[in-house]
């Protein structure tokens, strides 16, 4: 038995696709034995260069390529983006991955779902999130004004108004599940806003068992051995624990996506870029 | 041999809307004057679904049934959750399956509220309208504007698509502003053969358009349906049925209520 493009024999090789925001993108796994300016934060003016020099840190520590190596898997494609909505992230799974067989390989996709309230569209050919709390103004606009129609100017509960954008992140998980069963593609989900309204979640995602209805450790966000201090995030022992508690559920609940044995090194790429024109289909 | 389904997408250009019975309406009935205005067209309506395009197409196709989804007012990505959340799981194994989709104005957004999809497009009359007009602003600085609009538009489109080819399901696109965005989609989408470039009511004229809402009538209709079949038969044969000799059927579902998921 000779090895065909990635294929030893009949069994192919395993690709785990991760889906996110910075969460999974591996925001959080500081180099710190870098000389970075007293009290750094988020606020900081060069705490964007910063990220930029530790962004291949970053994608390499975080939970994406511990599961895939708990997991035993071969490759790692992750598509984690900092910042980015729900409705962004389908967006450049589809652009990238609709067209794509992966023939090749057993697929899995993981979805760490970010906050419910992001949204997202074009703009100048790129694809723009809108986040609770932006970094320019006219985004900020753009988030208020669609809140205010969805919860008709605040007269509707916050709850109500949360479970219509669920709604809404719920047809694009449905988007990208059914596209990767058509593609004989395996699911799965998380939520990093469990620990805040997964009631509501539940009440919309219904009887699913390709999603993880327990607190993945967001709860834990706050403790302060598991979050860098710099952004807030978590560091590489949170995300150490993320990826165990992924693993534990994917053991218990779909042990046919198990590798054969947990691996100690991973072939991974970093594949979260937005620009319609810079986005590279597979 | 499978019987043929078409099933067609779109806004108020596929309900129909425009083929009223003239003679029953009102004297000066027009759609900004006339107070009884949303009556009168509800009770249109079945009239509307008739005579629009997607039967006549199904009957020119050779098809034994159509199912027309199309509904005044709705954008493209509410179009897109209707079909997705209503049809998905439909099983439709027994038969060949044709999508028909024709676009509609790409600056139109659906939000879910209220648990059902609301679609929000240009309305100055719309009080709450934020949505929409936020949406407009947020592009406003874009240098690339109408090719926003587009790339929106164009991602549900191949939402659809993608789930269609997955599905085997065929699947046709046409558009109703292909002179204004042809160039977007064939530079964003090159080599893609369901996009039908043609302009569909092209040198239509003035009597074939509804002089109550502007739409087209039953002659606007007809014209368009003929020229959607003359570009599938050319470019798409194999989509055509010539010996057809069933009974015709055909239903409209595009009413977007009692959606809850």
């Amino acid at each position: 038995m000779g090895i065909i493009k990635g294929k030893v024999g009949n069994l192919k090789k395993k690709l785990l696709i991760t889906m996110g925001c910075s969460h999974t993108e591996g925001l959080g796994c500081w180099d710190m034995t870098l000389n970075y300016p007293p009290r750094m934060t988020a606020q900081h003016p060069s705490f964007g260069e910063w990220i930029h020099v530790n962004k291949n840190r970053f994608h390499k520590l975080g939970w994406p390529n511990r599961l895939g190596k708990k997991l035993g898997y071969d490759k790692v494609m992750n598509l984690g983006f900092a910042g980015s909505a729900t409705s962004a992230q389908m967006k450049t799974f589809l652009l990238k991955f609709k067209d794509a067989s992966l023939s090749e390989y057993d697929v899995t996709i993981v979805w760490l779902f970010t906050d419910s309230l992001r949204t997202s569209y074009f703009r100048n050919g790129i694809i723009e999130s809108l986040l609770p709390s932006n970094h320019t103004l006219d985004k900020d606009i753009m988030f208020q004004d669609v809140y205010k129609f969805i919860s008709k100017k605040g007269e509707r509960s916050d709850v109500d108004t949360m479970l219509d954008y669920i709604r809404e992140e719920y047809i694009n998980r449905s988007v990208v599940k059914t596209i990767s069963e058509l593609k004989n593609w395996n699911f799965i989900s998380f939520h990093t806003r469990t620990h805040h309204y997964g009631n509501e979640i539940n009440k919309i995602y219904g009887n699913d068992n390709t999603h993880f209805f327990g607190d993945v450790g967001f709860s834990r966000e706050n403790d302060e051995e598991l979050i860098s201090k710099m952004c807030g995030h978590f560091n590489e022992k949170g995300y150490e624990m993320i990826a165990n508690n992924m693993y534990q559920f994917i053991n218990n609940n779909h042990p046919n996506l198990m590798g054969k044995t947990p691996k100690n090194e991973i072939e991974s790429t970093w594949i979260g870029e937005s620009s319609f024109d810079l986005i590279t289909k597979y | 041999m499978k019987k043929k389904l078409l099933i067609t997408l779109g806004c108020s250009f596929t309900e129909g809307v425009g083929c009223w019975d003239v003679e029953s309406l009102p004297k000066n009935f027009s759609n900004d004057s006339s107070v009884n205005y949303g009556m009168v067209k509800e009770k249109n309506r079945p009239r509307f679904h008739k005579l629009g395009w997607p039967n006549r197409l199904g009957k020119k196709l050779g098809y034994d049934k159509v199912i027309n989804l199309g509904l005044g007012g709705s954008s493209t990505s509410g179009q897109a959750k209707w079909f997705f959340t209503q049809y998905l799981n439909k099983d439709f194994s027994d038969w060949d399956v044709l999508v028909v989709w024709l676009l509609s104005e790409p600056s139109r957004i659906s939000f879910y509220k209220n648990t059902e999809i609301v679609n929000q497009m240009s309305n100055p009359a719309n009080s709450e309208n934020y949505a929409f007009d936020g949406y407009i602003k947020f592009l406003s600085d874009s240098n690339t504007f109408r090719e926003d609009l587009v790339l929106e538009q164009l991602f549900y489109r191949n939402i659809i698509k993608t789930i269609c080819e997955q599905k085997s399901y065929n699947f046709l696109t046409f558009n109703l502003y292909s002179e204004a965005h042809n160039h977007i989609f064939h530079r964003f989408n090159p080599n893609d053969k369901t996009y039908s470039p043609i302009h569909i009511d092209n040198a239509a004229p003035d009597e074939y358009f509804s002089k109550i809402c502007q739409h087209w009538n039953e002659l606007g209709y007809e014209y368009v349906a003929t020229n959607m079949f003359n570009w599938i038969n050319f470019k798409q044969k194999h989509l055509v049925n010539p010996n057809f000799d069933g009974e015709f059927t055909w239903e409209w579902d595009g009413e977007p209520l009692n959606n809850l998921i």
